[in-house]
């Protein structure tokens, strides 16, 4: 279970700049772009939805960074340096605190480690920034399915399985 | 005979067994260069400078920086992290518009995408007896200091057998020719002996043992390693109450770098220095310094070791010693404090101070110094503004990271350097209205009965206390203001209205909720805990507000990121560990009542001066007879909370707004926060309703207000 979800992560990692894209709806200004004056006259729903705000979905320079750093802790994952990896994706995030892919990296590095519930907290931290992915939140899905079935939680694993589906 | 035998033993046993007590090391977080990141040139070359990197023309070994206007080179040194190591290598920095936009290896051509300058060191923790010492092995020795050693303290080292009778009778000539003792006959072993085994008196039975070890000493062991162990001894100067000890400190002490990185002149200063540490400092007597700098050049090419113009060359080299160490653990006292603290969870004090351990923490020393910096003024001008003597108002501040809850500038005093007394962890103080969110986030947690236009009623109201005595709560400007939105509750503070639905929830949930939000010590359990008549350190409440900024996840506040043993092995990592203990949308909702606070409410002030930076969300606390001022805030990836008030609690004529929240502000000034981004959960809806956030425009037009999904009003009254 845990090697399939690697390989699933890996691609995850590939199609990091799609994923970026959704992740990236309700960000108003891009990261350290602190020079740009902004009013909330909208809710971030309303604004998210205008078509001149796409342009904030463009990727920016930093995107091969965190692949890289994605990478890193892959390959240290595959080793089996499960801290080293948790450590490298602490990293990133620091740089990219919102990024819902590096969350969902982090979910499946607990599950690595058999910390069911950080895996279970982080996975939903995930899904609390994703708007629009559902491979990612399935996967997020399918994270908390595996700690609540090894927790012994059958209902909620059923649930969160459910959920895996439906969006997978 | 016997006595012989004991003292070879006794010297064998010390030396062999010897393991220099060398302090821990305390490191700030590394700078983290990467592409896009918003960086500039100047800052870049700051940074290098600080950590003792020279400008060159030509880069030619590590701890170099060559900066053109257009790119920075750089040769970097080979630093261990918990995670892995960061190799030597030469590099290229481009910058674009303010941001780096290319990192290349100069020696392979590859691009980079992040790599870590080396941490800032920021504090040791000191063996009991105060010794400094940066341990070095045998191949970061310069040749040039053993030539300089041989040259000048000990020119028959490699053929002696631990003492000299040549140099003796050459000393001894030489101090009859200048009438006093200008020359001491002792060897480099005698020295080290001296230094290692033996008191300082001068007596002739001293002298005599320390003939003798020396020679114990040469018969078992090589010259080599008796010079490596004579240059991590010997005493080059004093800090303070600690003594340095070493080459390797003494590189670190005057030079701010590593000893592999001297050139030969500074070599040479050092050597000089054997002879008297403190008569011949540089910095204190640079004069004295240079000149026997230059005897010692001199005798190195009377020798051989250097020719005449390697001599001339670095006889013509200023002396550029830094005015004082560029670590000092005074300069981050409060923050080392808290480390300390933490670190006693796990570890022993000895070993603290004995094994030589790598401690990495969070302190962003950029951030820390801008702080430190800011508050200064900030109190000044507090103090000017409200007819106090300079000194009389006290502060402290926290920052943390709210998504990982590292903490990255903490100041426990308006003075940075003073530490006496580390408000920032040990004055608990009542927190006022910083309660509030806790509350309102009570309400919020039932949604069926509770939304953010919910009506509350403002009127008066009088409690029994536990103590029996009557409370009569009152608002800030004494007036009752009837029905209001629970939005405007809030973000005008209104005490009625607060107490009248805290009492309705019940103290005990509202306590609950407090310690989901990450407070553990025991609450009394009285109404005027309402109005948060609850004595809190900074740091606690900085807890708080990081699990309501971080959308309802309570991420214990954490200052160490790793431990290293001496050699740079990782021992111990901590973790990021979650909590969730708040539902996402009740923490969301609250979050959008704490930018009500900043953009229509006690905080408004805050929109007018960062208008740049909107929207930040945060909560302003004042406490009775203005004792206490309060200011907590967060933007995207930064909690920081202030506190101003007077160590000996008399008013301070402040409240949460003119005093902490300026504070905060000037420290925002400069930090120039990310802006934050309400990101709402899947199960929060918007809708619009009349605009109710403003009582001076109250009804006249329509906002959109968050919801928890199921739970929308169809309709609700306008007040």
């Amino acid at each position: 279970m845990i090697k399939s979800r690697l390989i699933l992560l890996f691609i995850f990692s590939t199609l990091y700049a799609c994923a970026e894209q959704s992740n990236r709806s309700e960000i108003l200004v891009p990261v350290e772009e602190r020079n740009v004056p902004l009013t909330r006259s909208r809710p971030p729903e309303a604004v998210a939805e205008q078509p001149e705000n796409r342009r904030e979905n463009e990727s920016k320079p930093q995107d091969s960074v965190i692949i890289a750093l994605l990478n890193e802790a892959d390959s240290h994952a595959k080793e089996g340096n499960t801290d080293k990896a948790a450590a490298t994706i602490e990293r990133a995030l620091r740089i990219e605190p919102r990024n819902a892919l590096l969350w969902h990296r982090f979910a499946a590095i607990r599950l690595q480690q058999q910390q069911w519930q950080q895996a279970i907290v982080l996975a939903r931290k995930s899904n609390a920034l994703i708007k629009n992915d559902d491979a990612l939140k399935s996967a997020n899905w399918g994270v908390i399915a595996d700690a609540y079935e090894k927790l012994g939680n059958q209902d909620k694993a059923k649930e969160a399985r459910r959920k895996q589906k439906l969006q997978g | 005979m016997s006595y012989c035998f004991w003292l070879d033993f006794q010297i064998r046993k010390e030396f062999e067994g010897k393991r220099w007590s060398v302090p821990a090391r305390v490191y700030a977080q590394p700078v983290e260069l990467y592409i896009g990141r918003h960086f500039t040139q100047a800052r870049l070359q700051l940074d290098l400078r600080k950590l003792g990197y020279q400008p060159v023309s030509k880069l030619s070994g590590p701890g170099q920086f060559l900066g053109n206007g257009v790119n920075v080179e750089l040769f970097t040194r080979e630093f261990h992290y918990w995670d892995g190591i960061e190799l030597s290598k030469k590099i290229r920095i481009q910058f674009d518009n303010q941001r780096i936009s290319e990192i290349r290896d100069l020696t392979n051509g590859k691009l980079i995408q992040i790599f870590r300058l080396e941490p800032t060191l920021i504090g040791k923790i000191f063996p009991l007896h105060d010794e400094d010492r940066v341990l070095v092995n045998a191949d970061e020795i310069p040749q040039a200091l053993i030539d300089a050693l041989i040259a000048v303290e000990d020119r028959n080292y490699f053929e002696h057998h631990g003492i000299d009778p040549k140099g003796i009778l050459r000393s001894m000539f030489a101090n009859i020719l200048a009438g006093k003792i200008a020359q001491g006959g002792s060897t480099l072993t005698q020295q080290l002996v001296k230094n290692m085994f033996l008191s300082r008196e001068r007596t002739f039975t001293r002298k005599l043992n320390e003939m003798l070890m020396a020679l114990m000493l040469e018969y078992h062991y090589s010259k080599e390693d008796i010079l490596v162990a004579y240059i991590n001894e010997i005493y080059l100067g004093q800090n303070g109450a600690q003594s340095i000890h070493g080459f390797g400190t003494a590189a670190e002490f005057y030079f701010s770098r590593p000893l592999t990185e001297l050139s030969l002149d500074k070599i040479a200063l050092l050597v000089g220095m054997v002879k008297g540490a403190s008569y011949f400092n540089p910095r204190n007597h640079p004069e004295r310094a240079l000149k026997r700098r230059n005897l010692v050049l001199d005798l190195m090419q009377e020798q051989g070791f250097i020719n005449a113009s390697e001599n001339k060359a670095a006889h013509s080299r200023i002396l550029r010693v830094r005015d004082k160490p560029d670590w000092s653990s005074a300069k981050y006292p409060a923050f080392l404090d808290l480390v300390r603290r933490h670190l006693k969870r796990d570890y022993q004090i000895d070993d603290l101070r004995n094994e030589g351990l790598q401690i990495h923490t969070s302190l962003d020393a950029d951030m820390q110094d801008s702080v430190q910096k800011n508050v200064k003024t900030s109190m000044a001008k507090l103090d000017r503004a409200k007819g106090f003597k300079t000194g009389t108002l006290q502060t402290a501040v926290v920052i943390v990271n709210q998504h990982d809850g590292e903490v990255l500038a903490l100041l426990g005093d308006r003075d940075k350097e003073k530490n006496s007394f580390n408000r920032a962890l040990d004055a608990n103080r009542p927190i006022g209205s910083l309660i509030k969110p806790a509350i309102y986030l009570t309400a919020l947690d039932n949604p069926s009965r509770y939304h953010v236009l919910s009506i509350l009623d403002d009127s008066p109201i009088s409690l029994k206390q536990g103590n029996g005595k009557q409370w009569t709560p009152k608002n800030y400007d004494n007036r009752s203001h009837g029905k209001v939105p629970l939005v405007r509750s809030i973000s005008h503070s209104y005490n009625l209205s607060t107490v009248r639905l805290g009492m309705k929830l019940g103290l005990d949930k509202v306590i609950k909720t407090l310690k989901n939000l990450g407070i553990n010590r025991s609450v009394p359990r009285l109404p005027s805990l309402l109005l948060g008549a609850i004595d809190l350190s900074p740091y606690e409440v900085t807890q708080m507000y990081q699990t309501l900024a971080s959308g309802g996840l309570q991420i214990p506040l954490k200052t160490v990121r790793a431990v290293l043993d001496s050699e740079g092995r990782p021992l111990k990592r901590y973790d990021l560990a979650i909590r969730e203990y708040v539902k996402p949308e009740s923490a969301f909702l609250t979050q959008f009542l704490l930018t009500e606070v900043v953009q229509h409410g006690t905080a408004k002030r805050l929109t007018r001066e960062l208008p740049s930076f909107m929207p930040l969300a945060g909560k302003t606390g004042t406490t009775n007879g203005l004792r206490d001022s309060w200011f907590a805030g967060f933007g995207d990836r930064m909690t920081a909370v202030v506190w101003v008030g007077r160590d000996d609690n008399q008013p301070t004529k402040l409240t949460g707004s003119s005093g902490a929240m300026q504070v905060w502000l000037d420290i925002m000034k400069q930090l120039k926060p990310l802006p934050l981004t309400l990101f709402a959960p899947e199960d929060i809806k918007w809708r619009s309703f009349p605009d109710m956030s403003d009582p001076e425009f109250s009804c006249k037009d329509t906002k959109s207000y968050p919801f928890v999904k199921n739970h929308i009003p169809a309709n609700v009254d306008c007040f």
